[in-house]
């Protein structure tokens, strides 16, 4: 051993000096001290170890050679991370976690631009009654029908659907000009839904058909719905071309929500 | 800086009944990673004419709609119909 000094509470080791299986002990109160920037290889702490607070730019602990990323102490009872020098994670005294960037959860690729959850391309849905398992947003092609899909109504454009959880929101905003492809009585379904809806007997909300009157979509089953109208006080009936006064053109535009599937 | 705009059907769903839903994903990358995404979904009904579907959604319903399959569907569908609608 290169041992070069003793004193009264100090022992000094010569630099680059290599100890096999060291054991560094005390039966009273005190502290070890290694100046310099001593190489420990692989060891074993069986107590605890104390790290000074360090910051974003220099974090506490660190990758070798690479100072700018680890974990630091900002705050007393706080417990934070940076990468590249930057703050990006933060666990307060209170247990709250604050995130800068995005986050994603089934092994997603955090959205590069913005921040927010980021969920899997394709859902993994869960069947806990409080989990949020599920956001998509985009277009779809609604259809417009008659009972046999023999009479279309071709819609110029898309809807549109934003799909949190069970919870689809779904517009149309198309112009339609052939809506007499369906005779005047003929009952009108509203088909192609984005998702798949609950069991049979789900009713979806009210939606406005733009000029005329509103519609109700009421036992939305799979991918379709069934269109009325109010006939009366308590009542609906079928929704047809005559219910709004036989017009062979027409701007849709509705809104609605229904309970998907997962 | 290379941009390259790409559309694909990347899910296609059956449910039991034998509805099948599609997703378009139309991606826009910009030197292979990914700075823009939308889709596009549509449901199609046992049955239903696949006139300007994709090939692979075309493939999958061909297979899926055994004529037992949309006469089932068919059958199912009546008891949710309006009155009058056979």
């Amino acid at each position: 051993m290169a041992l070069t000094k003793v004193t009264a509470d100090v022992l000094i080791l010569s630099a680059n000096v290599a100890i096999d299986s060291p054991v560094l002990s005390n039966t009273a109160t005190g502290t070890y001290t290694l100046g310099g920037t001593p190489t420990i290889s692989s060891p074993t702490v069986t107590g605890t170890t104390s790290f000074p607070d360090g910051s974003a730019s220099t974090p506490s602990i660190f990758r070798a050679g690479d100072t700018n990323t680890g974990v630091f102490f900002p705050a007393a009872d706080t417990l934070a991370a940076s990468t590249g020098g930057s703050e990006r994670m933060r666990i307060d005294s209170s247990g709250n976690v604050k995130f800068v960037g995005s986050i994603s959860v089934g092994n997603a690729t955090p959205a590069a631009s913005g921040a927010g959850i980021t969920f899997p391309a394709t859902q993994s849905a869960s069947s806990d009654a409080n989990t949020l398992d599920d956001y998509e947003e985009g277009t779809w092609t609604p259809r417009i029908e008659n009972v046999g899909a023999s009479q279309v109504v071709t819609l110029t454009n898309a809807g549109r659907y934003v799909k949190v959880g069970r919870l689809v929101w779904a517009t149309i905003n198309a112009y339609a000009t052939n809506t007499s492809a369906i005779t005047a009585t003929s009952h009108m379904y509203l088909r192609g839904l984005p998702f798949a809806a609950e069991t049979s007997g789900y009713v979806g909300s009210v939606m406005s058909q733009y000029p005329s009157q509103p519609v109700s979509l009421i036992d939305i089953d799979g991918t379709e719905a069934p269109m009325y109208v109010p006939s009366g006080a308590q009542d609906f009936t079928g929704f047809t071309r005559n219910s709004w006064g036989g017009a062979t053109s027409i701007s849709w535009r509705m809104s609605f929500c229904y309970q998907a599937t997962a | 800086m290379a941009l390259e705009k790409t559309t694909s059907v990347d899910q296609i769903t059956v449910t039991e009944n034998g509805i099948v839903l599609f997703r378009e994903a139309t991606r826009i990358m910009e030197d292979g990673n990914e700075i823009s995404k939308t889709y596009h979904r549509t449901s199609l009904t046992p049955g239903q004419d696949l006139t300007g579907q994709p090939a692979n959604v075309v493939a999958i319903c061909n297979v899926a709609w055994t004529p037992e399959v949309i006469a089932a569907y068919e059958a199912q569908q009546k008891a949710n119909r309006l009155a009058g609608d056979a």
